[in-house]
């Protein structure tokens, strides 16, 4: 068991335990169907941008060696924060060197039928 | 006509990782003619398949009246790859057309080509692309096959001498490649890199060979004398301080084993890589000890390797589960006891149902009887202390929970059958039974379950409530919503309806017409972050629950829904299915409990709505207008069946994941390209609640700015605008100053002085480092990681194929338990985990989503409570 303290939200300060899970991984790119028992945790000082979508951050710095990959995941990465100050970005590109721009993909026919 | 297959290795540094670098060097379409006028004319020369088909049906590529290539493709906008692995190259439809045999053929009819080398050789130059290991094969195949000729004599059977060497001739047939490369005198094999097969035994149980005639005695002394492979290694354990830290199978990264005297010695130069031979299951000891050397290091003796944390196990299979790296129920058993010892009963009953809710306990009936001494601790006391509060009235005494009460006026019958069990508790309440506790415990753990929807009777192994006690229970799911205090709504819709703004007004007004006109629909609420959706949905269920009426909250995703007044999972709220085909519904009984409640709501708000397929959304309308056909007649014709429905959503953010989808299939996918779509209507919010309020023009203007640039990303209005993708050029302001070490310097900028906030519970409450992919993500924790003082513990995890019908023809004999544990996919925690204490993490799985426990929730976390202090020392204490 491994006890844990829920940051944020309203359980916020909650004590848990929890336990180890028979997991099956609902991905489609295992070409095993298998099942794992294992805390379901995952590190979290850093997460993927689609992993981020609901969370309440306000200081959010984006690591982007490279370009983002699908609709939407450049707005989610800038958009959780509500100030300036608490967005940072670092940009390399395939050299490793540093860069100042990056992509953006949008569908726009998605907003078309709206 | 001569032709030749060839693979080409691309190394490490020149792969083709990602889909600009394949487009960069496969092309399957037309050159604009006036650009590069020799390229069209040498593409549309040899790289033009056909004409076939209806054109052409005498074409040699038509096979039953179809083209056996598949020509022509589809017109597709982006490189992507089909459920095989193979790939799609891009086909854009650029109106480029070529003339062949007075035929217009277009992007659709190239065969893949590589520019350069079809200007170099002025030739039909096939290239294609494969990084699957399927796809390899079948390429092994292609370029090693043969022609179908043979060179044969014919002779007299049984004359003369027989020529062996004429024979061998005869029956050896060389390919082109294997002749080619015979002829340059290459290599017939290598291998890379070196494998050392490494050999072990149980205690004694070596192998040694000897001669027939040998004197046994002789063999026996000679043998003692005579170290393993394996007790070489135990030896050098001994010795050398350096390989301490490796398992029997890295040994061989730093040491190499001299079959001469029969030891390991430091490696001066070259790698190599360590196999432990293999052991069949059914060799029970020998197949433990063998994936307990994948773990354990440093072992000097047979005693160490079946030693856990200083305890030493009998068998090494006990050792193994003592790791948690067996699948069975004792872990668990012990961990529940583990936490029972320190806390109280209440979380271990929680534990008990997540596990249930999980079904990670292979027998729960066993796992119960073993535990639920501990599972009880305080429910007696509790009924006690209960008793002993003077001046309670006897429903109080043993209704105190809302759901009593509420049953108390629902159905007076079936508190009568309550009063007798009261009656009987009271009578022996200090003499209570086993099995009268063992039935007050499973109620607790029946409530618990039916939080997040389930109940005891869904897990067939496990004890049954008596009847009458759960009848009391049944429509748990009802109460739930209908549990509301009416006055506490309405003070808290008073408060939330007087701030509204002028949109959302309009569009809790429209909304709420439609509750109460009972006129259905289906609304859109589109708006950015920072709109206010939620505060609307917020005074909405109020309003609604102020009514007693029933407002059903649910969100695409788990950390969506805990932000909602009493929010669930749509998944789990209504029950669909985690396969969606165009015709799924959803599994909902339709005169069962789940019925009931969908039929009394009035209002059902769906927030995050862009992120689930719309087959899910199509699944529910399905389900809602056969479960209200029964009270409403045309209710088969309305969209689903008459009710309001909110939902809510940005069409900004990422939407759903297709895999191995395409820009089309995603978009196809996404909710409004439903046909339910037609009928719903779209309000706007457009007001920006973080810009009001604050007091400083000039920062008000910097705010606005900045929205207005966040909004211009997410409409693809900034940068260039191409088909999709733009590059973004990022205000100077915001670029982290780059030092040549981009990881650290992220991690610096996100958290300035990290050691000295470990201990502030508030610290990583809300800040991360984001990144695209998870590989980019796990680089970035490691590194934290390597930063934080203190010592780190390993979990392992027990790894197992599922027996399903999925991958009939595998032989799951092949599949090494250290195959699965490398395996590494989204969504699911690697083998390795390896945590701090006080670092944060994050939860994967929808675990109890009535206690805020969701796939997304984040935690800092405390080790085994047991063994560390941590939950009473200073860490734990809430911070201010």
């Amino acid at each position: 068991m491994i006890c844990a303290r829920v940051i944020g939200g309203s359980h916020s300060g909650d004590v848990v335990y929890i336990p180890r899970m028979n997991l099956i991984p609902s991905g489609a790119n295992v070409s095993v169907t298998f099942e794992r028992r294992q805390f379901p945790l995952v590190l979290s000082f850093a997460m993927t941008i689609n992993k981020s979508q609901g969370h309440t951050l306000s200081r959010v710095s984006l690591y982007l060696p490279r370009p983002v990959f699908t609709h939407g995941q450049l707005y989610v990465a800038v958009s959780w924060v509500s100030s300036r100050s608490g967005l940072k970005v670092l940009i390399t590109d395939d050299n490793g060197e540093p860069s100042t721009s990056t992509v953006n993909v949008v569908y726009q026919e998605v907003f078309q039928k709206i | 006509m001569p032709h030749a297959h060839i693979l080409l290795w691309l190394g490490e540094k020149d792969k083709l990782d990602s889909i600009s670098s394949i487009d960069s060097v496969i092309s399957a379409e037309l050159p604009d003619p006036t650009l590069y006028p020799k390229l069209y004319s040498a593409v549309t020369g040899f790289m033009v398949h056909g004409p076939c088909g209806f054109a052409r049906p005498n074409s040699p590529c038509m096979k039953d009246r179809r083209c056996s290539k598949f020509f022509p493709k589809k017109f597709v906008s982006r490189t992507s790859f089909d459920e095989g692995g193979y790939p799609i190259y891009r086909r854009r439809d650029l109106g480029i057309v070529a003339m062949k045999k007075d035929i217009r053929l277009d992007n659709r009819s190239v065969v893949p080509y590589n520019p350069t080398l079809v200007m170099k050789y002025q030739a039909h130059v096939n290239i294609e692309f494969c990084n699957k290991s399927n796809c390899i094969k079948y390429l092994f195949k292609y370029i090693t096959k043969g022609v179908d000729r043979v060179t044969a004599t014919v002779e007299a059977v049984g004359q003369g001498d027989v020529d062996e060497i004429q024979q061998y001739y005869d029956c050896r047939y060389l390919s082109p490649c294997e002749s080619i490369w015979r002829i340059f005198a290459f290599d017939i094999h290598s291998r890379y890199p070196p494998v050392q097969r490494l050999t072990f035994h149980l205690n004694g149980k070596q192998r040694v060979i000897f001669d027939d005639d040998a004197d046994l005695e002789d063999v026996v002394a000679f043998n003692q004398e005579r170290n393993t492979m394996f007790l070489a290694w135990m030896d050098s354990n001994k010795e050398s301080e350096i390989g301490r830290s490796l398992t029997y199978p890295q040994y061989p990264s730093m040491f190499v084993f001299n079959d001469r005297n029969r030891t390991w010695q430091p490696r001066q130069r070259g790698i190599s890589v360590g196999r432990l031979t293999f052991v069949p299951p059914s060799n029970r000891e020998l197949y433990y000890l063998r994936l307990l050397l994948n773990v354990q290091v440093g072992c000097t003796s047979f005693e160490d390797i079946h030693t856990v944390d200083g305890v030493v196990f009998e068998t090494y299979q006990e050792a193994y589960g003592a790791l948690g790296l067996l699948a069975d129920d004792r872990q668990f058993i012990i961990g529940i006891n583990e936490v029972a010892a320190d806390s109280s009963g209440g979380s271990v009953r929680k534990i008990f149902a997540n596990l249930l809710m999980c079904s990670s306990l292979a027998d729960p009936f066993r796992a119960w009887e073993m535990t639920w001494e501990a599972l009880a601790d305080g429910i007696l006391y509790h009924r006690q202390r209960i008793l002993n509060l003077p001046g309670w009235c006897m429903e109080k005494c043993h209704c105190p929970d809302l759901i009593y009460n509420l049953f108390i006026v629902l159905c007076l019958y079936l508190l009568f059958a309550f009063i007798d069990i009261s009656i009987l508790i009271i009578l022996v309440d200090l003499i209570i039974s086993d099995e009268d506790l063992k039935e007050l415990c499973l109620v607790e753990i029946d409530k618990l379950l039916r939080l997040n929807g389930k109940t005891l009777d869904d897990y067939e192994s496990m004890s049954k409530l008596s009847s009458v006690v759960s009848k009391v229970f049944d429509s748990v799911l009802l109460a739930n919503e209908l549990a509301y205090d009416q006055n506490e709504m309405l003070t808290m819709h008073g408060h939330y309806f007087s701030n509204l703004n002028e949109g959302q007004l309009s569009s809790y007004d429209q909304i709420v017409h439609s509750v109460e006109n009972n006129s259905g629909g289906m609304f859109f609420v589109y708006g950015y972050g920072g709109t206010g959706k939620t505060y609307l949905w917020n005074a909405l269920s109020f309003r609604f629950r102020s009514e007693g009426k029933i407002v059903i909250n649910v969100a695409s995703s788990g950390i969506a829904s805990l932000l909602l007044p009493g929010g669930r999972t749509a998944h789990s709220q209504f029950a669909i299915p985690l396969v969606l085909v165009e015709d799924s519904c959803c599994l909902i009984e339709k005169n069962g409990k789940k019925a009931q409640l969908l039929t009394m709501a009035s209002l059902i708000i769906w927030d995050e709505a862009p992120m689930i397929n719309r087959l899910a959304f199509e699944a529910f309308d399905r389900t809602m207008r056969d479960v209200m056909n029964n009270f409403i007649d045309g209710a088969l014709d309305l969209p689903f069946g008459g009710k309001t429905i909110v939902f809510g959503g940005d069409f900004r953010q990422i939407l759903l994941v297709v895999p191995k989808g395409s820009r089309a299939d995603v978009v196809h996918s996404t909710i409004n390209s439903s046909p339910l779509w037609s009928c719903c209507k779209v309000l706007r919010l457009t007001q920006n609640m973080r810009l009001q309020g604050l007091g400083d023009a000039h920062e008000t203007q910097m705010l606005r700015e900045f929205a207005a640039w966040i909004l211009n990303i997410g409409d693809g209005k900034a940068g260039d605008i191409g088909d999709g993708e733009a590059v973004v050029e990022i205000p100077n302001d915001l670029l982290v100053e780059n030092s040549g070490d981009p990881i650290g310097d992220i991690v610096r900028a996100t958290y300035p002085d990290l050691i000295e906030n470990m201990a502030d519970h508030q610290y990583f409450r809300d800040r991360a480092v984001l990144a695209p992919t998870l590989d980019l993500v796990e680089k970035v924790n490691d590194y934290v990681m390597g930063l934080i003082p203190g010592d780190e513990k390993e979990y392992l995890s027990a790894d197992s194929v599922c027996k399903c019908d999925d991958d009939i023809g595998l032989d799951h004999r092949w599949i090494t338990t250290e195959f699965l544990n490398d395996i590494k996919c989204s969504g699911m925690p690697n083998h390795r985990l390896i945590l701090k204490i006080g670092v944060p993490v994050m939860l994967l799985w929808n675990v109890d989503q009535a206690s805020g426990l969701c796939n997304g929730t984040c935690f800092d976390c405390c080790l085994s409570c047991k063994k560390c202090d941590m939950c009473k020392g200073d860490w734990w204490q809430p911070q201010r």
